[in-house]
C-alpha cells in the first residue's frame, strides 16, 4: 500500500550492486594481491565499505569505478597492516603439465606481483580490467599522463620477465 | 617522432583516444621502423596474456557475511517516544532549512560551475592553439620534436601545489595552480640554441595573442602585478643569480622542482624528476627565460632565430624553453604565414584572405598552392624557417618548409606591414636551393 520502505530499498539496491559486480571487484582483488582467501576478504570489505558510503555516493563516476577505487585503498590499507606480502601462487601444475599459455600467464602473473604497488594498480586497471587510461586515472586519482607512465613502466618491467620465455612475446 | 615516445605511446595505445593526426604520425613511424612494430606486437601480445590472468570467480557468497552489517546499516533510526511528539515541528524547521540551504547551496554550485566551465573552456582553446601550434613547429624542427600536448588539458585540470621545501616553512603553499608544466608551457615561442644545442634564450613574441600568456597566468595567481611589473620584467635579463629552488611532492614516483628568480615568485626554471631504479631522472626541464626587450622590431635578426621549443638531447630527456614576457608590439611575419599555411592545413579558408594585403595577393597564394596539392596532395605540415624574418623596416620575407602528402615544397612568402602595422602577404614564390 505505501510501497517499499527506504531501508528495504537500500537494502535492494545494494544487492543489486554486489551481484552485477562482485565477481570483478574479486578479480580485481585477486589481480592485486594474488591470494584467493585475501581477496576474498578485500571483497567483502569493498562491499561493506560500499554498503556504508551508498548514500553519499553521487555517481559522478560510474558505479565500476567507484567500488575499484574502493579496493584500490583497501588493498593499500591491507598492505600497510601486513607488511610482508603473502603470496600464495595457485597450485602449479606440473611443468610437463603445462600448455604454453599457461606457462606464458603464471611468468606474466609473478612478475606483476613483483612489480612496485603504483605500476602494478596501474597496470591491472588498464591491462587486466580493460578500463581506458582516463577511467583507471580516475580509480586512481592520478593524472592521465602519469597513469600512462606508469603502465609504460610496468610494461617495460613485465616485457623483461616475459622475454626470457620461449615464445612468450 | 622518436621510438621512445613511440614506445610509450604503443604501451597504452588500445586504452587510450587518439587524435587522427597523432594516429597518422605513428603509423607513419610504424611503418618505417621494424623496432616499434616489434615492440607493438609483443605489447599486444601481452595484453592477451594480461586479459586472462587470475580470470576467476567468487565461489563464496559474501552476502551472508554481510547481512548483520547490512540489516544494521539498512534498519531506520529508532526514534523516542518524546521525539514523536515534536515531529512535524522538526520537520517543518528541517524543511524551512533545508529551503534555506538549498538555495544558497544552489548560488555557490552555479558560481561555481560558471567558473569551472569558464576554465574548461579556456583550457580547450589553449590547448588546442598550442596543439596547432606544435603541429606546425614539428615540420620544421632540427632535432627531435616530443610532442607533449596531448596531456596538458588534462594536466591543467589537476590541481598542483607548489610549496617551499621542507627546511622552509615544510608546506607553506605558495600557490595553486594547474599544473605548472601546463601553466607556464603555452608562452613557448622562439628558442635561441647555442653551437652546442644548448638554450640560450627564449622569448615571447604574442603581444596580440587572445589566449591565456604567461603574464596572464602569473597575474591571475598574484604571482605578478602586469601593468606595475611589465615595463621592469621586459628588461630583466637572467644574469644568473641563484634562485630560490622549491619542490613540489607529487607522486612516489615523481617530483618537481621550480627554481624562482631570486626575490620574488616567479619561475625560472621547472624540473621534472622521475624515479627509475632507485635513481631520479630528469624527464622534463623547463626553463623561462626574460628576454630584453627590443624597441621597435621583435627581435634581432642577427642573434636569435626561430626554433621548435621542445626537443629531446638525445639521451632521453625533453626539454622546452618558455618565455618570460616581453614587449614586443607587433606579431611577427611569420604568424602570418602561418596563418596563411594553417588556413590551408585546418581547413580554414576564411583566414587566408584576411592575411593577405590584397584580393590579388590572394589568389597568387590560392593558385600557388592549389598547383602544389594537385601534385603532391594536401598540405601535411608545415614551419616557418630561416633567420631574415620580421626585419625591422616595413617589407620583409621568409621561408616556410611545407609537407604534403606525396613530397615536400618550400615557400618564400613576401609581406608587406600595412597601415596599422600589421604584417600581410604579398605574394608568394618557390624559394631558390
Amino acid at each position: 500500500m505505501f510501497g517499499r520502505g527506504r531501508s528495504e530499498n537500500a537494502q535492494l539496491d545494494f544487492e543489486t550492486l554486489y551481484c552485477a559486480n562482485s565477481d570483478a571487484i574479486f578479480r580485481f582483488c585477486y589481480r592485486l594481491c594474488g591470494n584467493r582467501t585475501e581477496a576474498e576478504d578485500l571483497t567483502q570489505e569493498v562491499f561493506v565499505a560500499a554498503l556504508e558510503g551508498l548514500h553519499r555516493f553521487e555517481r559522478r563516476s560510474s558505479t565500476r569505478t567507484w567500488l575499484y577505487r574502493i579496493a584500490v585503498y583497501r588493498h593499500r590499507a591491507h598492505r600497510e597492516r601486513h607488511e610482508t606480502r603473502n603470496v600464495s601462487l595457485q597450485a602449479t601444475p606440473e611443468a610437463a603439465s603445462l600448455g604454453e599459455s599457461d606457462l606464458h600467464r603464471i611468468v606474466l602473473q609473478e612478475a606483476l606481483w613483483k612489480l612496485a604497488e603504483p605500476l602494478r594498480e596501474a597496470f591491472v586497471l588498464v591491462k587486466c580490467e580493460g578500463l581506458t587510461c582516463a577511467e583507471a586515472a580516475n580509480v586512481l586519482h592520478i593524472p592521465t599522463g602519469t597513469l600512462k607512465f606508469r603502465v609504460h613502466c610496468a610494461v617495460q618491467c613485465l616485457r623483461k620477465s616475459l622475454q626470457e620465455v620461449p615464445h612468450a612475446l | 617522432m622518436r621510438c621512445n615516445s613511440i614506445q610509450r605511446k604503443l604501451s597504452t595505445w588500445s586504452n587510450s583516444d587518439h587524435s587522427a593526426w597523432e594516429a597518422r604520425r605513428v603509423e607513419a613511424h610504424l611503418a618505417e621502423c621494424g623496432v616499434c612494430r616489434a615492440y607493438r606486437d609483443e605489447v599486444q601480445r601481452m595484453d592477451s596474456i594480461a586479459a586472462t590472468l587470475a580470470d576467476e570467480k567468487l565461489h563464496r557468497d559474501l552476502l551472508v557475511g554481510m547481512a548483520p552489517v547490512q540489516k544494521t546499516l539498512t534498519a531506520p533510526p529508532a526514534r523516542p517516544f518524546a521525539a514523536r511528539q515534536w515531529a512535524p515541528l522538526v520537520g517543518i524547521a528541517a524543511m524551512l532549512l533545508g529551503v534555506w540551504l538549498n538555495a544558497s547551496r544552489r548560488d555557490a554550485n552555479s558560481a561555481a560551475a560558471a567558473a569551472v566551465k569558464h576554465m574548461d573552456a579556456a583550457l580547450v582553446e589553449w590547448a588546442g592553439y598550442h596543439e596547432r601550434l606544435f603541429q606546425a613547429e614539428g615540420a620544421h624542427q632540427e632535432g627531435e620534436l616530443t610532442l607533449i600536448s596531448e596531456t596538458w588539458y588534462e594536466r591543467a585540470r589537476n590541481s598542483w601545489r607548489i610549496t617551499s621545501p621542507p627546511d622552509q616553512g615544510g608546506d607553506r603553499i605558495i600557490r595553486d595552480t594547474g599544473d605548472p608544466h601546463t601553466a607556464l608551457q603555452p608562452t613557448l615561442e622562439w628558442v635561441q640554441k647555442g653551437p652546442d644545442g644548448r638554450l640560450l634564450h627564449a622569448i615571447e613574441v604574442a603581444p596580440q595573442r587572445t589566449d591565456p600568456t604567461l603574464a596572464d597566468f602569473l597575474a591571475k595567481n598574484g604571482l605578478l602585478d602586469a601593468a606595475a611589473n611589465a615595463q621592469d620584467l621586459g628588461r630583466t635579463a637572467l644574469s644568473g643569480t641563484p634562485a630560490e629552488e622549491i619542490s613540489i611532492p607529487t607522486y612516489d614516483t615523481q617530483r618537481t622542482y621550480v627554481w624562482l628568480m631570486e626575490g620574488t615568485d616567479v619561475p625560472l626554471r621547472i624540473e621534472r624528476q622521475n624515479l627509475q631504479n632507485g635513481v631520479w631522472h630528469t624527464s622534463w626541464l623547463f626553463t623561462i627565460a626574460v628576454a630584453e626587450r627590443w624597441p621597435d622590431s621583435v627581435f634581432d635578426p642577427a642573434t636569435l632565430r626561430p626554433s621548435g621549443g621542445i626537443w629531446s638531447d638525445g639521451q632521453g630527456t625533453g626539454h622546452a624553453a618558455v618565455a618570460a614576457m616581453t614587449l614586443a608590439k607587433r606579431q611577427p611575419a611569420w604568424k602570418t604565414g602561418n596563418v596563411v599555411f594553417g588556413g590551408y592545413l585546418w581547413r580554414i579558408p576564411s583566414d587566408v584572405p584576411k592575411a593577405c594585403l590584397t584580393s590579388d595577393a590572394f589568389k597568387a597564394v590560392d593558385a600557388w598552392m592549389s598547383q602544389k596539392v594537385a601534385r603532391m596532395g594536401p598540405l601535411e605540415e608545415f614551419g616557418s624557417v630561416g633567420p631574415n624574418i620580421s626585419a625591422p623596416g616595413t617589407d620583409t620575407t621568409q621561408a616556410f618548409h611545407l609537407t604534403f602528402e606525396h613530397g615536400r615544397a618550400t615557400a618564400m612568402l613576401s609581406f608587406h606591414k600595412d597601415a596599422d602595422g600589421i604584417w600581410k602577404v604579398t605574394g608568394i614564390s618557390d624559394a631558390k636551393s
